[in-house]
């Protein structure tokens, strides 16, 4: 058997991830090569070409325990054991769907018909059904310091009076917890009245804006007619900032979704000049693929102008380029770089129990309760799929089709156990879930495209070492800071 | 027969439940309300639901006010989660002292509080106890210039976590309950800071802070063991050490372990019990800690206590925030299984039998040394 390391090259070096140490060394290029002659059992080669200096110091490496043959034996989650305590005890939010309406029909929207898992219906909770939903949560969520409900339509503006029910209900039952109050939102339906009582709650809304007029109102627009809705998100936007100016600054974020048959440039330029958002948090999310009945269409130009704003980013970080000449809707790839780097954490040897990377905690990481009361590990997940409906308000968690959704790797055991980005994986079940079951050989469709990005990742990750970048973190500095 | 004072805890969660397990050890006060706030899910519940043990026999109430009818004196505790004083605490001991009960109080103040709160008491003509582990054994100001240690001839069980969280008053509470109803009289330093009102010491406020040299630290926690045994002429003297022994990692530090350390140095145990979080170790792992707790504090490790608590590790990593995941104490007893062979015992001390096998286990040891009599 092989050892068990990725090999990779930067401009800048040679490199090997050693997936038991869970490390990345840097090799000289003889090093390198006789990795992988070896790695190809070229032996041959390895003995005449290079020196027995070389050589010697490949076995000084497998000395200190790295190139390390072992494989881990199986997939199985290290939460596995602990799932009900996790459930029972630490749910850390819930998200009501209050309503499956919507005053818009946004062209890519999951509800548009171009989804097997959703279209929009005049379906809306009943608020015995919430007020059981912030029960079960507040039952559910006895380790947590804070308390953490959030609305999610449909528009959930339809239902103002119904949100305001749930929020003095949640206040009233998470006394003694932080808590923490978030809407998902087109912003068409803002009022005054409304973002009065937000502010008065501490609401932080998430609105929907996709860059220009011309952008934006592609894909967003009413539900009577074609008509685009940007000017009426500028428009509300301009009553918050006149009224309510701390409520933009403090408690609005906004998310873009990309499309990516367009051009990203023209987004950038819109939220790079957006005044209305110059201290908001701005996120962008690409047109999703899950339960796609046909697939997005990415163009060249969208790809490398996103990836040309990712290398300002990098610039800017190692102090190369002023930051106000980055993409502000990216900003969050470096600081993915520095999470996956904190992930290298050297251990003696990979387990023989070990779970690739990827899903969460179905339940209790992001728990999605829909109009009638069932739960879904999350809000992307398909409602039609009856693997992903993991309980129901009435009766609790399903707790077996929760195990089989927390180790979806076993579907895939064979191909994972042997997978060198394992750690880095970012596939959960939904990958797998073809609405009828899980799918193995769906889930493993989407393995090299998963390799790729890890190995594109750890080659960011050593550039920006070899520049200098510091991705750990600064105990120091934040020591020194007066 | 002087009658009990009936207590009103609040906010009613965990670091309390080993007082509620073993209440009959309270002096001269009995448990009448358990009130939490609403948001912690234990209301309506029994009690035991705080620490995930067996159940109590008490429920956990919600509606404060109501609850005061029931009790003479209010006890504000700590908490496992943070709770804004300023919120949720002041105004509900502002009501209770107006409607004439006593206060006593184990949550640290600032000094304005501690006033406003004695002059409102004062005023109404009730009580306020306020612990902050003020001992009286020792003079507050000793100076010791012998740098020599004085040697303990009474057994002493301590007790030491791995880390924090570890289930360590119950430990402390349930060897207590046992060794009095086997006759023992016994000494005490506990971990919390009212352990009077359970009849024994609170772990000494001159381990804290940095007025003291930490060499000073060890002399004055020798002495004042040694006063102890001596005033106290006790059979058995148990020591609860706070925190944990040592760091978990580079970020979460545990203090280093100092407590531990200092107290290693101050006396020499003759029954150890190391209390740890849940993890999935293996058997062997267990000798790592053996070998560990031997070298870096001196002593062996008779009894090994798995807590049903586990630490969050993806919080930590992701939030920089120290969290736990609480266990069913059942859970550990099917885990523990696993290390019935291993020659040190691996206890849950929730389990009753455990607790007991763990006190009896202690007394034989002890009991076996007085078979043999150095001169």
């Amino acid at each position: 058997m092989n050892s068990f390391i990725h090999m990779f090259k930067t401009p800048g070096g040679h490199y090997l991830y050693d997936v038991n140490k869970n490390v990345i060394l840097r090799l000289s290029e003889d090093q390198y090569k006789i990795l992988d002659y070896k790695n190809n059992d070229d032996t041959c080669k390895c003995t005449s070409e290079f020196s027995s200096q070389a050589i010697e110091s490949i076995e000084h490496l497998r000395d200190l325990g790295f190139l390390s043959e072992k494989r881990p034996k199986e997939m199985y989650h290290p939460l596995n054991d602990t799932i009900l305590s996790h459930l029972n005890n630490k749910v850390n939010m819930i998200t009501l769907q209050i309503t499956k309406q919507c005053n818009l029909r946004c062209k890519y929207c999951v509800y548009s018909g171009d989804y097997e898992n959703r279209v929009h219906s005049n379906e809306k909770m009943a608020l015995d059904t919430a007020r059981k939903g912030i029960d079960f949560y507040i039952e559910h969520s006895k380790d947590n310091e804070y308390g953490f409900l959030a609305f999610y339509g449909g528009e959930p503006l339809l239902e103002f009076e119904f949100i305001k029910n749930c929020i003095e209900y949640f206040e009233e039952r998470a006394e003694g917890k932080n808590i923490h109050l978030n809407l998902t939102t087109n912003a068409t339906l803002l009022t005054e009245e409304i973002v009065d009582y937000f502010q008065k709650h501490d609401v932080h809304l998430l609105i929907s804006l996709d860059g220009s007029s011309e952008v934006h109102n592609r894909n967003r627009v009413y539900r009577d007619g074609n008509k685009g809705t940007f000017e009426k998100v500028m428009e509300n936007l301009g009553m918050i900032k006149t009224k309510f100016p701390d409520f933009l600054s403090n408690n609005i974020a906004f998310n873009a979704v990309l499309d990516p048959q367009n051009e990203f440039s023209c987004v950038n330029t819109f939220f790079a000049d957006f005044e209305l958002a110059k201290e908001a948090s701005i996120m962008a999310s690409e047109i999703t693929d899950l339960y796609r009945k046909d697939t997005v269409k990415t163009s060249e130009k969208y790809i490398s102008e996103i990836e040309y704003e990712n290398f300002k980013i990098f610039l800017s970080k190692l102090g190369y380029l002023n930051e106000k000449y980055t993409a502000k809707l990216l900003s969050m790839q470096y600081n993915e770089r520095k999470t996956r780097y904190r992930l290298l954490q050297m251990r003696q040897e990979i387990p023989d129990k070990i779970h690739h990377g990827g899903p969460c905690v179905p339940g209790a990481q992001k728990l999605f309760m829909d109009v009638d009361g069932n739960f879904y590990p999350c809000e992307r997940v398909s409602e039609a799929s009856p693997q992903m409906k993991i309980g129901n308000i009435d009766y609790g968690f399903d707790i077996d089709k929760i195990r089989i959704l927390l180790n979806v790797g076993k579907i895939s055991e064979n191909k994972c156990i042997n997978c060198w980005a394992l750690t880095f994986c970012n596939l959960c079940a939904v990958a797998a879930d073809e609405n009828d079951g899980l799918s193995m050989e769906k889930k493993v469709s989407k393995c090299s495209s998963t390799k790729y990005s890890v190995d594109s990742l750890l080659k960011d990750i050593c550039t920006l070492r070899e520049f200098g970048a510091e991705l750990g973190e600064e105990i120091y500095s934040f020591d020194m800071t007066e | 027969m002087r009658k009990n004072e009936r207590l009103l805890i609040y906010p009613y969660n965990m670091e309390f439940t080993p007082v509620l397990r073993h209440r009959s050890l309270l002096m001269g006060y009995e448990i009448s309300c358990l009130v939490a706030p609403n948001g912690w899910g234990f209301t309506g519940k029994d009690a035991g639901i705080a620490d995930r043990g067996p159940d109590i026999g008490i429920s956990v109430a919600a509606d404060f006010e109501k609850s005061l009818d029931l009790c003479d004196t209010v006890m504000i505790i700590k908490s496992h989660l943070p709770f804004d004083f300023d919120k949720y605490i002041f105004n509900k001991i502002k009501l209770a002292v107006k409607l004439k009960k006593n206060i006593i109080c184990s949550l640290k103040l600032d000094r304005e509080a501690i006033k406003e709160i004695s002059s409102m008491c004062n005023c109404e003509g009730v009580y306020f106890k306020y612990f902050d582990g003020t001992q009286n054994v020792l003079p507050e100001e000793i100076v010791i210039d012998n740098e020599s240690i004085e040697e303990i001839d009474t057994p002493v069980i301590l007790t030491v976590g791995i880390s924090e969280k570890t289930n360590k008053f119950e430990i402390q509470l349930a060897l207590r309950e046992k060794i009095q109803k086997l006759g023992y009289k016994i000494s005490q330093i506990g971990t919390r800071s009212y352990c009077e009102m359970i009849g024994f010491h609170s772990f000494p406020s001159f381990m804290y802070g940095n007025a003291i040299s930490d060499v000073n630290k060890v002399l004055m926690f020798n002495r004042f063991i040694k006063k102890i045994e001596k005033t106290e002429e006790p059979d058995i003297i148990s020591i609860g050490v706070p925190g944990g022994i040592m760091p978990l990692n580079r970020k979460f530090t545990n203090n280093f372990g100092l407590f531990a350390f200092e107290i290693s140095q101050a006396v020499v145990p003759d029954v150890v019990i190391a209390s740890m979080l849940y993890e999935d170790y293996k058997p062997e792992g267990f000798d790592t800690y053996t070998n560990l707790i031997k070298y870096r504090l001196g002593f062996e490790v008779d009894f090994f206590n798995i807590a049903n608590m586990q630490f969050d590790w993806k919080r930590a990593n992701q939030e920089h925030v120290r969290s736990y995941t609480s266990l069913d104490y059942r859970f550990i007893d099917e885990k523990k299984m696993k290390y019935s062979s291993n020659n040190i015992p691996v206890l849950n001390i929730l389990n009753k039998s455990d607790s007991n096998f763990m006190a009896d286990q202690a007394i034989k040891k002890l009991v076996g040394y007085a078979d043999v009599q150095i001169v």
